[in-house]
Order: C-alpha cells, then sequence, then structure tokens
C-alpha cells in the first residue's frame, strides 16, 4: 500500500466492513465482542478477514483471524499488517 | 408411562412444513396438483447442454430473504435453507414456536434434550460447492468461503438445524437416493415408539440443480432422456412413453410425536403413520431386482406392522419413477403384496406433475397423502396417457379422483439398486 493509513482510517474501514458483512447499521466501539455481540463464529471471522485482507491489500493469518476477540483485535491485527507492509 | 405403553404407542404427525416447485406451503401443491398444472420447465439455473435432461421441477416465486437473514443464506446451500424453512413452518403448524422464532423446549431447561431429527437427501450441497470449485480452479484458495466445510456435506442440513432450533437429542441423515426421505420418517417413527425422543423432525430436503449434481444422476442412466427436447411431459410413470425421472428441488419435513404426547398438549393431528418398512434387492448398484420381490417384502411388512389386510388399503402413492425396469418392478411387487386386492386398489404418482425431489421424493408423497385422506380425493399421474406393456394396475391417469372411502394410504419408495422402504398412512381415529 502505497500510503501508511491512519489508525482512524483503519478503524473506519474496518467497521465499514463488519456493518456490512453482518447486515445491519450497528454501533461499533472497539471493545465490540465479535462473537458475543456480533454472534460472529470462528469461521465467519476468517471470512471476515478475507474481506479484511482485500480491501487493506494484506496477508493475515488465519489463526490469528480466529482469535481475534474484539473489533479492537481487528484494528491492532491491520495497523500492524499495514505497518511490516511499509516499514 | 411405561416403556411397554410406548412400544405400542400410535405415531401421529402434528405439524407439516412444504417447499415446492410451486412454492411454499401444503395448499399451493395440493391446489396445483389437483388441477393437473405442471411445474416442469426447462431448467434455467445451469447451461443443460452437457445432459439429456433439461426439464426439472424447479422452485417458482421462491425467495429464501423472505425466511432466512442474507447472512445465513450465504453460509449455507439452498438444501440447508428449504430444510430450515420448512422445519420452521412445520414447528409453527404444530403449534411448537413461541412467537414465531424459537420453539417451546428453548424455554425449558434441557428441553431439546428429547428433541429428535431425521433427514433424508441424496446429493448434498452441490449448488454451493461447485460455485467454491470454481472460485479455488479460476482464482485460488483464498477465494474459496471458509463456510465449505459446513456447507456441502448431505449431514449439513442435521447441523444446521439442530442449531437453529436447539434440537439436543438424537440425529441422523439417511442417503438412501430417492428411498431417503422415507428412511428417516421411518426411523423417527422407530424412535418414538423405542421412547429415545418426545418429538421428532423427520423429512427429507434436495437441491439438485447444480452442473455437477445433475451429470451424476445422467450418467446413473435413470434420467429421462425425451427431456432433451425441453418437455414439460417427459416425466411420465408407468405409461407407454416413460423413459426416466425427472428432478426437482424442495423440501418436506413433519413433526412426529406419540398420539397420547400430541392429545395431551391439545395438538392437532393429521394423521397417523401406522405402519412402516424397509428392505433391500441386494440386486445391482442402480438396477432394482425385476421380480420385484424383496420390494413386496417391505410393503408386505409395512401393512402387518399397521395391521391391514389388502382390502384395507385405498390409496396407493407409487414411487413411480418412469424408468421402464423400475415401473415394471413395482407394478410386480404391488401384486405381490396385494394379492387379488391389487386389481382394485387405486395407484397414483402425483410427483410426475412437478418432478422427483429425490431425498424428500417421499415427504413430499406422504403430505400429498395426508390431503388426500382429508379431502377423499386421489391426485392424478399427469402423462399417464396409455399404461406400458406389463403396468397393468388401476392408475389414476391425468386428473383427481374422488371416492367415497380413503382411509388408509400405502406411500412406496424405492432409491437406486432396490433400497426399498413402505409407509402406511391411516385417517386419525382416537
Amino acid at each position: 500500500m502505497a500510503n501508511i493509513l491512519t489508525q482512524a482510517t483503519i478503524t473506519t474501514r474496518i467497521e465499514e466492513i463488519i456493518k456490512e458483512h453482518v447486515g445491519e447499521d450497528l454501533d461499533l466501539t472497539p471493545q465490540t465482542r465479535l462473537e458475543d455481540d456480533l454472534e460472529i463464529d470462528s469461521i465467519e471471522r476468517v471470512e471476515l478477514g478475507i474481506k479484511i485482507e482485500k480491501t487493506f491489500d494484506i496477508t493475515l493469518a488465519d489463526d490469528k483471524i480466529r482469535k481475534s476477540a474484539t473489533v479492537e483485535d481487528l484494528i491492532q491485527m491491520v495497523t500492524h499488517a499495514t505497518l511490516t507492509l511499509n516499514a | 408411562m411405561t416403556s411397554e405403553v410406548k412400544a405400542t404407542s400410535r405415531i401421529v404427525i402434528t405439524g407439516i412444513g412444504i417447499i415446492s416447485p410451486y412454492g411454499v406451503g401444503s395448499d399451493v401443491l395440493w391446489e396445483n396438483v389437483i388441477a393437473g398444472k405442471t411445474a416442469i420447465q426447462p431448467i434455467t439455473s445451469f447451461d443443460t447442454d452437457h445432459i439429456q435432461c433439461r426439464v426439472g421441477g424447479q422452485l417458482a416465486d421462491f425467495h429464501p430473504e423472505q425466511y432466512l437473514s442474507s447472512r445465513t443464506i450465504r453460509k449455507i446451500d439452498p438444501f440447508s435453507s428449504y430444510a430450515l424453512i420448512t422445519t420452521q413452518l412445520a414447528l409453527q403448524d404444530a403449534g411448537l414456536m413461541i412467537d414465531g422464532k424459537k420453539p417451546v423446549w428453548s424455554q425449558q431447561e434441557q428441553g431439546g434434550n428429547r428433541i429428535g431429527l431425521c433427514i433424508g437427501n441424496n446429493l448434498g450441497g452441490w449448488q454451493y460447492a461447485e460455485r467454491e470449485l470454481r472460485n479455488l480452479w479460476k482464482t485460488g484458495p483464498r477465494e474459496v468461503s471458509p463456510y465449505m466445510a459446513t456447507a456441502w456435506f448431505p449431514a449439513a442440513v442435521q447441523g444446521n438445524v439442530s442449531i437453529q432450533f436447539g434440537i439436543k437429542g438424537l440425529g441422523r441423515t439417511f442417503l438412501s437416493d430417492r428411498a431417503s426421505g422415507a428412511q428417516a420418517i421411518i426411523h423417527a417413527a422407530d424412535c418414538l415408539r423405542r421412547d429415545r425422543a418426545d418429538i421428532m423432525i423427520a423429512g427429507g430436503t434436495e437441491a439438485p440443480f447444480s452442473p455437477y449434481a445433475a451429470l451424476c444422476y445422467e450418467t446413473s442412466g435413470l434420467m429421462s432422456k425425451q427431456a432433451i427436447n425441453h418437455s414439460p411431459a417427459s416425466y411420465r410413470p408407468f405409461d407407454a412413453g416413460h423413459d426416466g425421472l425427472v428432478a426437482a428441488e424442495g423440501a418436506a419435513f413433519f413433526i412426529l410425536e406419540r398420539a397420547e404426547d400430541a392429545q395431551q398438549r391439545g395438538a392437532t393431528i393429521y394423521a397417523e403413520i401406522a405402519g412402516w418398512a424397509s428392505s433391500y434387492d441386494g440386486y445391482d448398484l442402480v438396477k432394482v431386482a425385476p421380480d420385484g420381490e424383496r420390494y413386496a417384502a417391505a410393503i408386505k411388512q409395512a401393512m402387518q406392522r399397521a395391521d391391514k389386510t389388502p382390502e384395507q388399503i385405498d390409496c396407493v402413492f407409487a414411487a413411480g419413477s418412469a424408468v421402464p425396469a423400475e415401473d415394471l418392478s413395482e407394478t410386480k411387487a404391488i401384486h405381490l403384496a396385494l394379492g387379488e386386492a391389487a386389481q382394485q386398489v387405486p395407484v397414483s404418482t402425483p410427483k410426475a406433475a412437478f418432478g422427483n425431489l429425490f431425498g424428500a421424493a417421499t415427504p413430499l408423497d406422504m403430505s400429498l397423502a395426508l390431503r388426500a385422506i382429508q379431502e377423499r380425493v386421489i391426485p392424478g399421474t399427469l402423462n399417464l396417457e396409455e399404461p406400458a406393456e406389463g403396468c397393468d394396475l388401476d392408475y389414476v391417469p391425468q386428473t383427481a379422483r374422488s371416492v367415497e372411502k380413503l382411509d388408509t394410504c400405502l406411500i412406496n419408495a424405492r432409491g437406486m439398486g432396490g433400497s426399498n422402504a413402505a409407509l402406511v398412512v391411516q385417517r386419525w381415529q382416537s
């Protein structure tokens, strides 16, 4: 990715992806829990992860995606991946 | 209640859910079949150039998003969607849903432990699987849905339905070709008799319209060859022009209970499943045994279990594959099982009008049999104009036949290679 994304941009895009994925206009916060609050199970998290990969043009490990518990976990994972990509 | 009492319990049907090529619900199925309207049309869901059977009973005016969230639909094959919707309809019909969303047992601790599920299916979720295989070969593994692992295999329905409705008792998926649904209903009835559950949900589901699934059936040699001309009259059970079956999609599920339990909760009882049995020809992988002896054995055993003589059978819903050798063998089996009474018993295969739903074929037949008993009307066998040589029963051709007495129906089921089953359903009399 040519430009380094800000944390705010990453957060906004991830929230958009989650809302589109779940099909509802949700009130998300970084603390929103993927499984308990949004009923996104481990397989669905992989599906969500692939959408995130395509959006940010990055590669994420399936086991890390499966272990993501909150929106914040996804944000941190993408932030780390984009920083690594641009290092 | 002692187990001895339950071993002799009568098994009744208290709920029905149907998706047929005519649409959602048992009324639309019955009305169209009785009106003699065909649901067989040229297949539009995929290119049929590679097969001869180019017509089928595709779902018309069916919108799964009216019943399921887009999020759920994305994760499952249509055969699971059909099962989820028809199970919900059956539970609602049986008065077992609260506010239309949760089953009554969800409010009881461990309430789902005595609820069981038996599913008949034949092909699995090939619409989903083929799409994902195309993604794999065209663009690579990252384009394959992670739900592939849980969407395509025949038992996927069992998982989806049990999770959706909190069913935590026994569960089985039956794959016996066109007898799968019959085997599911038989096992469910047996489980109630054996006191292994208090409520059994049983039926079948099928979504056969995808290029590979259709090709698999085509190579079996069982599909209609005249359907290459896109004729809606290609499915011709027992007719001189029969040359194989035509596929259809949909599902039918029933709620089964012991009669005493159904009465205690004040449920409406549609009918009683009085007898059932199954057998195998042990003859060939695809062909059925020409003599029909093992098929007849299943029919006789089902009648014995129901305590019925051949003279007490008012109507036969034949499997009627329209495969010439199978039509002849079934005719022989009915003769062997019913003896002299075979000449007087009306025989019909209403599925000629809408297609053979494979794993859901018998459940659809059973839903029509229940309505036939209620209305005292036997649906006709569309496209049966001149019986084939050797097919010499009292078939009900083309149009429905009203009868004075219709209390007991025999429902035949037969899958590839002679996987035979028979059910006897009768008017409920407490």
